[in-house]
């Protein structure tokens, strides 16, 4: 007898979990329900930003270097020039 | 203790110690001499102290964990408890670093209650699944 459970043969393969992240936000789905799901925007952008954290978390010291760089010593040059060329 | 009593303390350890995260009434509702069997786990958990380092594990892998309490029968002194744990995974567990991905497992667990602390148990859970959710061991094509 072969018996399904969540689409997928209970015997002779590996268990299968109830529920499975999104892939989208992340948020755990009932496997039998992932048709229906709806991913919110609020849980989507912070999932997208836990995966971004190393590059968050290292953006100011990236920034820091790339100003202290040639091409960003001449960039900070030109945005000071332009700032004093305006009126007021 | 009644049986109805005794099923309340273990709804306050999964309320106050899981969810809450309230580790300092480990020390009220956990016997000295507490000793737990956890299957899958390399040895047993003993006495408040490890409970506590039981419990921030999880807690600190998955610091909004929400564990719900699906079913609970009483027997004189032991309490079955039948539970379902959703967490994000923003802390290294076991070693597998941080994936921001919710997961959601579920359990068993009996233990006995003397004097209003639980002071010996066993439980099992769905820790592959838990794995695979978190992406550590594979999930089978689906068909
Ligand atoms: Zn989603």
């Amino acid at each position: 007898m072969t018996v399904k459970h969540f689409g997928v043969s209970v015997f002779g393969s590996i268990p299968q979990p109830a529920h499975m992240p999104c892939q989208e936000c992340g948020a755990s789905v009932p496997v039998l329900e992932r048709d229906e799901h709806v991913c919110s925007e609020q849980r989507r952008l912070e999932y997208r930003l836990f995966q971004l954290r190393a590059e968050l978390a290292a953006f100011d010291e990236l920034f820091a270097a790339y100003l202290e760089s040639p091409r960003g010593r001449f960039e900070l040059w030109c945005a000071e020039r332009e700032r004093r060329s305006k009126p007021g | 203790m009644s049986e109805e009593e005794n099923k309340a303390i273990v709804r306050r350890v999964n309320d106050e110690v899981w969810n809450m995260g309230n580790l300092e009434a480990i020390d009220e509702l956990i016997a000295d001499d507490f000793v737990t069997t956890v299957i899958g786990a390399p040895e047993q958990i003993r006495g408040p102290d490890g409970f506590r380092d039981f419990v921030l594990m999880y807690r600190k892998a998955f610091p909004d964990l929400r564990l719900t309490i699906d079913d609970q029968i009483a027997e004189g002194e032991t309490v079955v408890t039948r539970w379902t744990a959703t967490g994000t995974h923003e802390g290294e567990l076991m070693g597998i670093p941080p994936t921001g991905k919710q997961a959601t497992t579920a359990g068993i667990n009996i233990n006995r209650i003397s004097g209003g602390q639980l002071v010996d148990g066993w439980g099992i859970f769905d820790q592959l699944g838990l794995l695979q959710q978190i992406g550590a061991v594979p999930v089978a094509t689906q068909v």
